[in-house]
């Protein structure tokens, strides 16, 4: 009997306690606390999943409420995971040379201050090669960048392994 | 034996100095929580302005000016009566904070962290003496924020949706340039009603009025803004950096990281994004009084003028909307480069033909922009297109080999701040017909299509709530006119964008007969499309319909539908508007009016105003003229 009221106590307080979290629409204060991992980007990139990352970037339609997404954000290259969120808009710097999205994500991977123009640079002149079709995906973009950094001396340094 | 006695005496002394120890240490802490609670109720610490702040604390509207808070969230009060009594809920904060029971991030140190530094500041209370909690959670988040500067920022009329077309406002918290120059990766800090996405928006509209939903602090990346605004609904955003020291900036990241998940009820008018955030700015400086001049409304632009009034602006920037960046490359391109633009998009195969090989590197690039984006237009609301994906993919291989056409001298339009103010009286001389009149008008909000332009796009006009009176010659004195709403928005198409212009308006109006005039109820509504005829002039048309309630009419009720055609002008400090308006009813009535307006701002939030008149109503048919000043405040 006891043991039946205490359990029933306890989904009251669950579902309360959901209740007044926002964090489960992900509008809320959940997108903040980010995950601290502080692994390999293919890992999180292989930890992804996320639809938007495996979906084809040209063409993603704006995502408006912004309440469905749950990507961290972190400043210091552990996390990419909002990258993928915008990865059309990173496309699109990248074929320019320049702009806030690439910006964003030379932040996120921690690319320092006097390395971001060669950063530009580099990824501006291999855009075929990250972006070689119209159907590339969120991942293989990643992937692409990531392994465009760890084959180039000075930006190496930037792909933890 | 003794062996074990000494062990037995050794456990002894230890469990009596543990409990003593224990209940010494207890009765130290109810002596220092003691301690707090006197000198907190000598100073009558629940008394200042600062807790009150703290606690959202207001008397607007209660009985006997007794104190309420906005919040009606339960879990923001610490005590039973908190939402009524700033004093139990700071007697049961202190408390709180002594609480053995509960540790960590749901200790009321961790939950309430602007609280307990205030209550040690104003104590001058040694932080040691309270129980030391591990706040992991909140100090993530602090980590994550890295707060150095705080932005205010105006999302721009967005007139398609009656619950952001007077703009909306929200916070941008910067970490420091050297960190992260990209604001992308900024949070945005919102205060919205929390509303199912399947609602409609007149409902939103209705609800927001009357209080009906809760509203909740909201924090996410910038960019997400900046794709909902810029991309999504074509809305300039205006960034104000406040003046903010770190210390006060620290002030309001504290704060609100209490109001984490508390809602308050969402009011429309008053309580709304922008009062919420005015709220916020007390907090961090807290000798201001930004809240005062917001009894009743509070209209994102007046919040922001009421900001910059205080002189906390520091920096301004402007980020332009994707179609103004757009119409601005197009600006540059003839006509036949423009539709070569709109045709690329579709087909782009005409890269390889000589008519785009042949130009120009800059024209290219800017072709390369218009087609690019243009597609990114029509992207935005559709599902993904696999054909638009590829052309777009195409566009992007050009771009990268040509280069990016050049934005860096966007003009900034007019800073809405300094725009005419939103409330307006009118004073006004005329005649009609023979008899001369007096007229007075006073309008609640915010702009028509003569107001001074300046802040305000061209073609938008939103009026709500508005009186208009008339003394005659002859002695007597009318209720003219009582305009509940009326909007104009008139959007010009051309080759790349084809939005539609609408109208709508409701209230009474008064309307000619023989037998006597008659103050009628009506809704009248036309869409239609505008034009630009040059950069200041718009002719638009619409077809429109109407709702009548008129008791001279057999049954009263009336519906009819006509049409609707004029030009709008804006040249330096004159505006001007012609309106032609036909309009048949089911009983046959058919009613004419042309009306020319032509408004001059002598100086700021000062106009005068000549209007002429001419109508046709049945039978009965009217001139008038008048002419008057208009002030803005």
């Amino acid at each position: 009997m006891k043991r039946k009221i205490l359990s029933g106590l306890a989904i009251v307080c669950l579902s309360s306690a959901t209740l007044a979290d926002p964090d489960e629409h992900g509008c809320g204060w959940g997108q903040l606390i980010f995950d601290g991992q502080s692994g390999l980007v293919p890992y999180v990139l292989a930890s992804l999943t996320n639809a938007t990352a495996s979906n084809a970037v040209f063409g993603m339609t704006s995502n408006t409420n912004g309440c469905q997404t749950h990507h961290p954000i972190n400043y210091g290259g552990k996390s990419w995971f909002a990258a993928a969120d915008f990865a059309d808009d990173i496309v699109e710097d990248i074929a320019k040379g320049e702009g806030e999205a690439l910006d964003a994500l030379a932040v996120m991977i921690g690319i320092e201050t006097e390395d971001r123009a060669y950063f530009n640079r580099l990824t501006h002149d291999n855009f075929n090669t990250i972006a070689p079709s119209s159907e590339v995906t969120g991942d293989q973009l990643m992937t692409a960048i990531d392994s465009l950094l760890a084959n180039d001396e000075r930006l190496a340094k930037y792909v933890v392994s | 034996m003794t062996h074990y006695r000494k062990y037995d005496f050794q456990l002894f002394t230890r469990l009596s100095l543990l409990i003593l120890f224990f209940a010494s240490s207890q009765s130290f802490a109810l002596s220092t929580i003691e301690k707090l609670q006197q000198q907190a109720e000598n100073k009558k610490l629940y008394e200042k302005p600062y807790w009150l702040a703290l606690g959202h604390y207001n008397t607007v509207g209660t009985a006997n000016n007794k104190f309420e808070s906005y919040t009606d969230d339960p879990g923001f009060f610490l005590s039973e009566n908190g939402k009524y009594s700033p004093e139990d809920e700071l007697k049961a904060t202190l408390s709180a904070f002594f609480d053995r029971d509960k540790t960590g991030n749901e200790h009321a140190q961790c939950r309430f962290v602007a609280r307990l530094n205030w209550i040690i500041s104003e104590l001058s209370a040694d932080r040691s003496k309270l129980p030391q909690q591990n706040c992991a959670e909140y100090q993530v988040w602090r980590n994550a924020i890295n707060a150095e500067t705080v932005t205010l920022i105006f999302a721009s009329h967005f007139v398609n949706s009656p619950s952001s077309m007077y703009g909306h406002t929200l916070l941008r918290i910067d970490p420091p340039k050297r960190v992260n120059p990209s604001q992308w990766l900024s949070y945005a800090v919102n205060f919205g009603a929390n509303v199912r996405e399947d609602e409609n928006s007149l409902f939103y509209a209705w609800r927001g009025l009357t209080g009906g939903y809760p509203g909740l602090f909201a924090m996410e990346p910038y960019y997400k803004k900046i794709k909902q605004y810029s991309n999504l609904e074509n809305r300039g955003l205006w960034e104000y950096q406040l003046d903010l020291t770190p210390e006060e900036v620290n002030k309001l990241v504290v704060h609100l990281w209490e109001l984490k998940g508390i809602s308050f009820d969402y009011f429309f008018t008053d309580e709304n994004c922008s009062f919420r955030l005015l709220e916020l700015l007390e907090i961090a400086r807290p000798n201001i009084n930004l809240l005062s001049t917001f009894a009743y409304k509070a209209i994102p632009t007046d919040t922001v003028r009421v900001v910059s009034d205080h002189g906390m602006i520091k920096n301004i920037n402007y980020r332009a909307s994707h179609i103004e960046k757009i119409n601005y490359i197009a600006s540059s391109l003839n006509p036949e480069q423009k539709i070569l633009a709109h045709d690329l998009s579709i087909d782009t195969g005409l890269a390889e033909g000589e008519e785009y090989k042949s130009t120009s590197l800059d024209d290219k690039q800017n072709i390369l922009y218009v087609a690019y984006n243009y597609l990114r237009y029509k992207q935005t609301k559709t599902a993904r297109d696999k054909d638009i994906a590829k052309r777009s993919h195409r566009l992007l291989v050009e771009i990268n080999e040509h280069g990016n056409a050049d934005l860096s001298s966007l003009p900034r339009p007019f800073n809405p701040i300094e725009g005419h103010k939103t409330m307006s009286l009118i004073v006004a001389a005329g005649n009609e017909g023979s008899e001369e009149f007096i007229e007075g008008q006073w309008r609640m909000t915010y702009h028509d299509l003569l107001d001074p332009g300046p802040g305000y796009p061209l073609g938008l006009g939103i009026e709500m709530f508005g009186v208009t009176a008339r003394q005659w010659q002859s002695g007597r004195s009318t209720l003219e006119r009582l305009d509940f709403v009326e909007i104009n928005s008139f959007a010009a198409r051309d080759i790349l964008f084809k939005p539609s212009s609408w109208r709508v308006n409701g209230g009474l109006e008064r309307i000619y007969s023989d037998d006597g005039d008659q103050l009628a109820p009506h809704i009248t509504g036309g869409r239609g499309y505008s034009v630009e005829l040059n950069d200041d002039l718009l002719y638009y048309t619409l077809i429109t319909g109407r709702y009548e309630y008129n008791e001279m009419h057999n049954g009263n009720h009336q519906v009819g539908a006509g049409i609707s055609l004029g030009i709008i002008g804006e040249i330096h400090n004159v505006n001007t508007t012609l309106d032609l308006t036909t309009y048949k009813l089911l009983n046959g009535e058919e009613r004419y009016s042309m009306t020319f307006g032509l408004s001059y701002e002598f100086a700021k939030n000062k106009a005068i105003r000549l209007t002429a008149e001419g109508v046709k109503e049945g039978v009965y048919q009217e001139n008038n003229i008048k002419l008057g000043y208009r002030h803005y405040f």
